[in-house]
């Protein structure tokens, strides 16, 4: 360290030079980071249903759904010419498949000796009362549009459904449908329109974001600046460690550009917790230049002092918290993957230009006129001195309350309910949720799952078996319409026989699909079976609820579908539901191995310069704070959800500041001290960095409370809650537990000479014991 | 009738529009070798196309191939009557197994309406069908019943056509733009027609300046004067579906017994 504190400083110039030109090359790439904000950014690789949905869009032509639901006495002319206008333009849109409403919808009825097949109102022309009238008989009694599909039941609200290419570009549908409404639905007597489906959900999220991203950013960098003023009282000190950081940020985003990266909703945290953890390392640095400045030390020697020796602390720090953030490369997700290398990455970044850039920088500086010395007594001083005597003296009582306090935060995490449902995001009074609301309470349900059934459909056999799973899996509570070739071949059975049944022949079932096609396009005649009746495909929508819920809801539709299709059908998931639960199963499993992982790595990181019974004392206390934070999630029925997950391991990583403590005693230690006497000094020594170090990134994580997304606002409100904590334990549990559980100093051989050297060179040049400790 | 139709305002739509779907693909038999010679403007040239010969009569075998974006397809054949008298035309499935013996059948009179039918066998009756639009899908297949209808009947009045150049090998490149009120669901669709053909041997279909289906005819065979086409493919872009017709056994202008187009005959 000293030498690199020696090169950086004798060649300052260079050393800026050098950071200027890579900084200015990882700029040009930060404007091709793009933004990819939907659903589909977030599936798992291994997702089998992921597998089964892109079969399904591929097969079937299914595109996303996206449902407007229009409010109003639909049973009018002017109503019908309202909706059929909106289809009609709808079905123009670029990245529209296929549009369907009361207008357009089949259909299909023996009229007074007449096979009819046309769609349910004229393409063109003015709409009769008597035309309404016969759509509206023909609705409320069609086999295929029963439950509302089209038209609420009471008549008091229509659906336009759209398919839209998953490919395409959903903003623009969405956007255009928008227009669409407000250009058609304009009647007095009409009401309003809302808009659900996963095109809505990948739009609100993309708008979000893009609003949230430099919003996030600015309240950190601002919340940031005024921490580190007041714990430098100086400009200088606020905007070097801005600096720094910021060189992290352009480094981690210019490569995320120039990589063909993209930001999703996950990596929206990324740059507060770059800004929060990258800041804390100039912090410690330009603390203890501050305080060899006010010791009388040279400018210089306090330079190369504080990169020595503080220097090697913020190095282990910087790159404990990168391996803790790089374990989420182990995910199934390419977006929690995207999040830790992006957040690694500019954590590592903020780590070199605060070893080597800010040194080169102080260097050509001139060193403030008037220094305060961070450890000079004062209100803080006088408070850490009080809380040592404190520790000092209660450190048995603090750790049975701790103890205490952790057997409630169990209990806290028992109660912990998982819930990753992509809705969830948004607010509840937030427009789309309410969008939501409402259309489930007009049509039962909204969310999707798709069966997909392999086996032979020309069997007679085989379609009553999907026939039967329909009509009992639409008893299910929760569960809204279903539809497949079996319902089609019902309504088709229906007309031609006016019976209630399904042709019994593998021939009649031919001749009856023959009726089918009889107008219908390829997509239209294979949007629930492939031409070959290999493959079919069940659409069922679900009341929208948690993942808990839509989890069991799935489970019993699998049920339900073993015990009909055996011997028969094959038949395997798809749709926005299951999708989910594998979102949430990938995290619950990110969840586990990042957290188990970040502890084996900050351990084994920690004790490579300290030793590994001061490395397992301070993340005991570093776990007992995530238990706290997980067991607070369950007091306040916060579920464990997207951020949440990776809460645990973001939060080894980011507290690992409290390692600044230990550090401080096991060279007090070292230097001879008793165990009580090196606390006392540590604490006073440390604890104003550790302080505003848990200031630092409270306020910076603080800034994501701004968020629109609830389990980013959970996030922050919960990582400024667990640097706080972090601190507070920190100068509480910690030094308690140093007392009790590390009396003797113990380290690696080789670098206990280091350490050894680094501590008398301290003890040397501080003269910094407080008379009385 | 509860929706306003009455028999009458029923009758022409899906058998009109069979007719002539039908009626073109066996006109595209008809098309003789064309004269060495060129034309200068587009309607000359769709003229030219529609006034080609047509057979009285014809009888073929047709074989319809639906192929899906994801691969799986389907395979029809059948049995086709046609006469320009009315005109009428039937159509017997007779592969797969499960759809032998079904049957479609149209039949327009000189007042321009027409009426259809259809037989199922599992069924055991005829029945008589009403409805649809030109738009309409050609039995499921990437065809529709308004662009069979314009494959060969050249000109056109509802269209307003401008010659946009000649390819190699005298092939003329002409543009068809709907006049006003036509109702066509396209808004230009473009020929290419080689002289010596006088035949759109590939036809581009556009909505909104994106090209939305593509027909090519591929093979054709002469046959007792007439040109025939062999073989259409039509290819939906967007979907990635296709439809290939392959027509052989062509009877021309042979004599087809009034009974051949009946109820009767339909469901035997």
């Amino acid at each position: 360290m000293l030498r690199l504190a020696t090169l950086t400083t004798s060649r300052p110039r260079l050393f800026i030079a050098v950071f200027a030109v890579l900084t200015a090359l990882a700029a040009v790439g930060i404007p091709r980071v793009g933004i990819n904000a939907t659903v589909a950014a977030m599936y798992p690789d291994e997702s089998a249903h992921s597998a089964t949905q892109t079969l399904v869009e591929e097969t079937f032509g299914a595109g996303q759904l996206l449902i407007v639901m229009l409010e109003g006495d639909v049973y009018t002319p002017a109503a019908m010419e309202a909706l059929r206008g909106l289809t009609s333009e709808l079905s123009k849109v670029t990245g529209v498949k296929r549009v369907t409403s009361a207008t357009n919808a089949q259909r299909m009825e023996d009229d007074d000796g007449f096979l009819l097949i046309t769609d349910l109102l004229p393409a063109s022309g003015s709409i009769t009362p008597e035309q309404v009238s016969a759509a509206r008989a023909y609705l409320e009694t069609a086999r295929m549009y029963q439950g509302g599909v089209l038209v609420a039941e009471d008549g008091g609200s229509a659906n336009v459904v759209v398919e839209v290419d998953p490919n395409g570009d959903s903003d623009r549908v969405v956007a255009a449908a928008r227009r669409a409404v407000a250009a058609h639905w304009t009647e007095p007597s009409l009401g309003s329109a809302y808009f659900v489906g996963s095109p809505v959900v990948n739009t609100a999220m993309r708008g979000t974001l893009e609003r949230e991203m430099p919003l996030l950013g600015t309240i950190a960098a601002l919340l940031l600046l005024v921490m580190l003023y007041l714990n430098f009282r100086s400009l200088r000190g606020a905007l070097l460690p801005v600096l720094t950081v910021s060189v992290g940020m352009v480094w981690a985003f210019g490569v995320l550009g120039w990589l063909g990266g993209s930001f999703t909703t996950m990596t929206s945290i990324a740059p507060v917790a770059i800004l929060a953890v990258g800041s804390s390392f100039s912090l410690h640095l330009l603390g203890r230049y501050s305080v060899e400045l006010a010791h009388g030390a040279q400018k210089m020697a306090a330079i190369r002092t504080a990169v020595t020796e503080t220097g090697l602390g913020v190095l282990i720090s910087g790159m404990a918290i990168s391996a803790a953030m790089l374990t989420f490369t182990l995910s199934g997700m390419p977006a929690v993957r995207a999040l830790g290398m992006l957040v690694a990455g500019g954590v590592l970044a903020s780590l070199l230009a605060s070893l080597l850039l800010l040194p080169a920088v102080l260097s050509l500086l001139k060193p403030p006129k008037r220094v305060s010395d961070p450890e000079a007594p004062g209100a803080i001083g006088g408070l850490l001195k009080r809380l040592g005597v404190l520790v000092d003296r209660r450190r048995n009582l603090i750790l049975i309350v701790s103890l205490v306090l952790a057997v409630f935060a169990v209990v806290g995490v028992l109660r912990i309910e998982a819930n990753t449902a992509v809705l969830d995001y948004f607010r509840a009074d937030s427009p789309i949720r309410q969008d939501y609301e409402r259309v489930e309470r007009a049509f039962g349900g909204s969310s999707q799952v798709q069966l997909v059934v392999t086996g032979d459909l020309g069997d007679p056999e085989a379609i009553r078996a999907m026939a039967r799973f329909q009509e009992r899996a639409a008893e299910l509570p929760g569960a809204g319409p279903t539809s497949s070739i079996a319902t089609v071949i019902a309504a088709i059975h229906e007309t031609l026989t006016g019976e209630d049944g399904l042709p019994a022949t593998r021939e009649a079932l031919a001749q009856e699909l023959l009726i089918y096609q009889l107008s219908g396009d390829v997509q239209h005649v294979s949007q629930f079976m492939t031409l070959d009746s290999s493959m079919g495909l069940i659409e069922m929508s679900i009341k929208t609820g948690s993942t808990r819920e839509q989890r069991a809801m799935v489970e019993r539709i699998d049920a339900l579908a073993s015990s009909e299709f055996t011997g028969l059908l094959e038949h395997s998931f798809a749709g926005a539901t299951p999708l989910q639960i594998d979102i949430e199963d990938s995290l619950m499993h990110d969840f586990l191995i990042s957290l188990s992982l970040a502890v084996v790595l900050v351990i084994i990181i920690d004790s490579l310069v300290r030793s590994l019974a001061a490395a397992l004392v301070t993340i005991v206390v570093l776990l007992l704070t995530i238990l706290f934070q997980y067991g607070l999630l369950g007091f306040l029925g916060v579920p464990l959800d997207l951020a949440t997950m990776l809460l645990g391991a973001l939060a080894i990583g980011v507290g690992d500041y409290a390692i600044h403590l230990t550090v401080r005693y096991m060279e007090q230690r070292r230097a001879g001290d008793p165990p009580e006497t090196a606390m006392g000094r540590a604490i006073l020594t440390s604890g104003r960095s550790i302080l505003f170090t848990a200031l630092t990134l409270g306020a910076g994580f603080g800034a994501l409370i701004a968020s629109e997304f609830v389990p980013i606002r959970t996030l922050g409100s919960l990582m400024a809650f667990t640097v706080l904590s972090v601190g507070l334990i920190s100068l509480t549990v910690l030094p308690a537990a140093c007392l009790v559980f590390l009396r003797q100093p113990r380290g690696s051989i080789n670098l206990a000479t280091n350490l050894a050297t680094n501590v008398a060179t301290n003890a040397a040049t501080a003269k910094e014991a407080p008379p009385n400790v | 009738m509860s929706d306003g139709h009455t028999p009458a305002s029923r009758r022409p739509a899906r058998a009109r529009r069979l007719t002539l779907a039908l009626g073109t693909l066996l006109l595209l038999s008809s098309l003789s070798s064309a004269l060495a010679q060129r034309y200068s403007t587009g309607q000359e040239v769709m003229d030219a196309v529609a006034d080609q010969n047509a057979p009285s009569t014809t009888i073929a075998t047709l074989s319809m191939t639906i192929t899906a974006a994801s691969g799986h397809s389907l395979t029809r054949e059948m049995q086709i009557w046609s006469t320009t008298e009315g005109p009428r035309q039937l159509i017997k499935f007779t592969a797969p197994a499960d759809v032998r013996g079904s049957g479609f059948m149209s039949i327009s009179t000189a007042g321009g309406t027409s009426e259809s039918w259809i037989y199922l066998p599992a069924l055991g009756r005829v029945r008589r069908v009403a409805g649809g639009q030109e738009q309409d899908a050609f039995f499921g297949s990437d065809f529709s019943y308004e662009e069979i209808s314009g494959l060969s009947s050249g000109s056109d009045d509802d269209f307003e056509y401008e010659l946009l150049r000649i390819d190699d090998g005298l092939v003329y490149v002409v543009a068809g733009t709907p006049a006003a009120g036509s109702t066509s669901s396209y808004d230009r669709i473009v020929y290419f027609v080689p002289e010596e053909l006088l035949l759109p041997t590939r036809i581009e279909f556009y909505v909104g300046g994106v090209l939305r289906k593509l027909m090519t005819i591929s093979d054709t065979v002469l046959q007792d004067g007439f040109l025939l086409p062999t073989t259409i493919r039509m290819e939906t872009v967007a979907a990635g579906s296709s439809t290939t017709l392959v027509q052989t056994g062509f009877q021309l202008d042979v004599e087809i017994q009034d009974e051949v187009f009946s109820e009767r005959f339909l469901s035997r």
